[in-house]
C-alpha cells in the first residue's frame, strides 16, 4: 500500500496537506527536529495538529530526529510522554537509543528511522528494526531492489522522498 | 558506506581481518556491525566517528549489537562524554588531536567522472584540498570531509586523565607520515607526563609541533560546549591563522 506523506510547518500547512490528499503529515517538534526552526511546531500546535489528523482519519508523525546528548534524554522522554498522552503514536527518530527507549516505554508507538540514520542496505534496516523502528526513510539513491528486500526481510515500510537530501553520512556539525 | 551489492565483499573483508589477526574493526555503519555480530564477533568492533554516537542509550544499543568501544561524535562535550562513558558499559575513545571527521559520501567530490574513468583518480586524493568560505575552512579528501582546523586537547590532558578517560585518538586520516610520527610522539610524551600526576606544562617543542602541523589552526570548542572552531586554552590559543 502506498502512503502519501507531506511535511507541515504550521497548522495551516498541516490542514492544507490533509485537505489535499496527504495520508500522513510530519511535523518537527520545536528544538528537536531537522527542520528549520521557523517550521517547527510547539507542543500545543502539535496537539492541535494531532486532533485534526484524527478528525479526518489520517496520521500525524512527529519528528524528534536531531541527535541530542545524554543529559537531554529525560527531556526527550518527558516531551514524548506528553505527546503520547495527547494521542500521538508516530515518531521519527535518528538515535537508536532513543528509539529503543521510546518503544520500551510505549510499545504501541510506530517509530520511523529518519534519513539521518543513513539506511542504505538491508543490514542497516534490520539494525534499526531491532532498535524499534518499523518504518525507514530510504536514502535517496537506494535502488528498488534494496527497498523490496527491506520490505520482505525486515518487514519495514520505506519512505522515498521526492526532494532528496544529499547522500552523505554526516554529523550534526556538518549540517 | 556499503550498499546492498557491497555486503558480500564486506563479509569477506571481516573474515580476512579475522584471519589476519586484526586487533579490531573500526565500523561506521550499523549494518556492518550487524554483519560482524552475525559472524560471532570474530574481531572486536569499534564504532567510529561516522557512527554518530551521541547518547549513552545509543552506545548501549551498539554494545548490545556487539560493539566493545565507541567514539562519541566530536560535537559531544567532555562533560557529556563522561556521562556516556559512565552509563554505556563500553569503552570510550576520545579524539585528542587531528582533523575532525564531519562527513563521508560514496561519491568522490574531487572527480567529475566515475572513478573507473576519471584520470584524476587516484592522484587527486594525494593532493591537499581545502574548501573555504568566508571565515571557515574544511578539508576534503574526496569521499570525506574533515574540519580545517586540528582538534587539540594537548594542554587539557591532565583533566582527561583525572576524568577517567583512558583511550585517546590522534586522527591521522590522510595526514603525512611526519604528522603521524611527530604528533604521535608529542602525545606519547605528554600522556606519560599527565599520568605521572606531577606538574604538567606544555613543552615548547610540543607546542611547536602542534602549530607546525596545523596550517589552518587548532580548535577544541566542541569539547567545552561551544563552537567547534573555537580554541579553549591558554597555551596554544594563538595558533589560529586567519583564513
Amino acid at each position: 500500500m502506498a502512503e502519501l506523506l507531506a511535511s507541515g510547518g504550521s497548522m495551516e500547512m498541516v490542514r492544507t496537506a490533509f485537505d489535499n490528499g496527504a495520508d500522513a503529515v510530519y511535523v518537527g517538534a520545536t528544538g528537536w527536529s531537522r527542520r528549520r526552526a521557523q517550521y517547527e511546531m510547539d507542543d500545543p500546535a502539535i496537539v492541535e495538529a494531532q486532533r485534526y489528523a484524527r478528525s479526518v482519519g489520517r496520521i500525524l508523525r512527529v519528528a524528534f530526529n536531531t541527535l541530542p546528548s545524554s543529559s537531554e534524554v529525560p527531556l526527550f522522554l518527558a516531551r514524548t510522554d506528553a505527546l503520547y498522552a495527547a494521542g500521538v503514536r508516530d515518531f521519527i527518530l535518528t538515535d537508536p537509543g532513543l528509539m529503543m527507549a521510546l518503544k520500551n516505554r510505549h510499545p504501541d508507538t510506530i517509530l520511523h528511522a529518519s534519513v539521518g540514520c543513513t539506511i542504505i542496505n538491508i543490514q542497516d534496516a534490520l539494525f534499526y528494526k531491532e532498535a524499534g523502528a518499523s518504518q525507514v526513510v530510504a536514502e535517496c539513491r537506494m535502488g528498488k531492489s534494496t527497498m523490496r528486500r527491506i520490505k520482505a526481510e525486515a518487514g519495514s515500510g520505506s519512505r522515498s522522498s521526492c526532494t532528496p537530501p544529499p547522500a552523505t553520512r554526516s554529523s550534526a556539525a556538518a549540517r | 558506506m556499503p550498499r546492498e551489492a557491497d555486503l558480500p565483499h564486506v563479509a569477506r573483508l571481516v573474515d580476512a581481518a579475522a584471519a589476519a589477526g586484526a586487533d579490531a574493526l573500526e565500523i561506521h555503519n550499523m549494518g556492518v556491525l550487524r554483519i560482524v555480530r552475525e559472524k560471532g564477533g570474530p574481531v572486536p568492533a569499534h564504532m567510529g566517528a561516522y557512527a554518530n554516537v551521541y547518547t549513552h542509550l545509543a552506545a548501549r544499543v551498539m554494545r548490545d549489537a556487539g560493539a566493545v568501544r565507541v567514539r562519541p561524535n566530536a560535537e559531544v562535550s567532555l562533560e557529556e562524554t563522561a556521562i556516556l562513558a559512565r552509563e554505556s558499559g563500553v569503552e570510550v575513545e576520545v579524539l585528542v588531536h587531528g582533523k575532525i571527521p564531519l562527513g563521508v559520501t560514496d561519491r568522490c567530490f574531487l572527480l567529475t567522472e566515475p572513478e573507473e574513468s576519471d584520470p584524476k583518480c587516484p592522484s587527486a586524493c594525494g593532493e591537499v584540498h581545502w574548501l573555504t568560505s568566508r571565515r571557515w575552512v574544511l578539508k576534503t579528501v574526496g569521499k570525506g570531509v574533515l574540519s580545517g582546523r586540528d582538534m587539540c586537547l594537548l594542554e587539557h590532558l591532565p583533566r582527561l586523565v583525572a576524568d577517567g578517560f583512558r583511550i585517546f585518538r590522534v586522527e591521522g586520516y590522510y595526514e603525512t607520515a611526519a604528522y603521524r610520527s611527530e604528533i604521535g610522539t608529542v602525545y606519547r610524551e605528554a600522556l606519560a607526563r599527565a599520568f605521572a600526576a606531577g606538574p604538567f606544562a606544555v613543552e615548547d617543542r610540543w607546542a611547536d609541533a602542534a602549530r607546525r602541523h596545523a596550517p589552518r589552526g587548532l580548535c577544541n570548542g566542541y569539547c567545552f560546549g561551544t563552537s567547534g572552531r573555537a580554541y579553549v586554552g591558554t597555551v596554544l590559543q594563538d595558533a589560529n591563522p586567519v583564513v
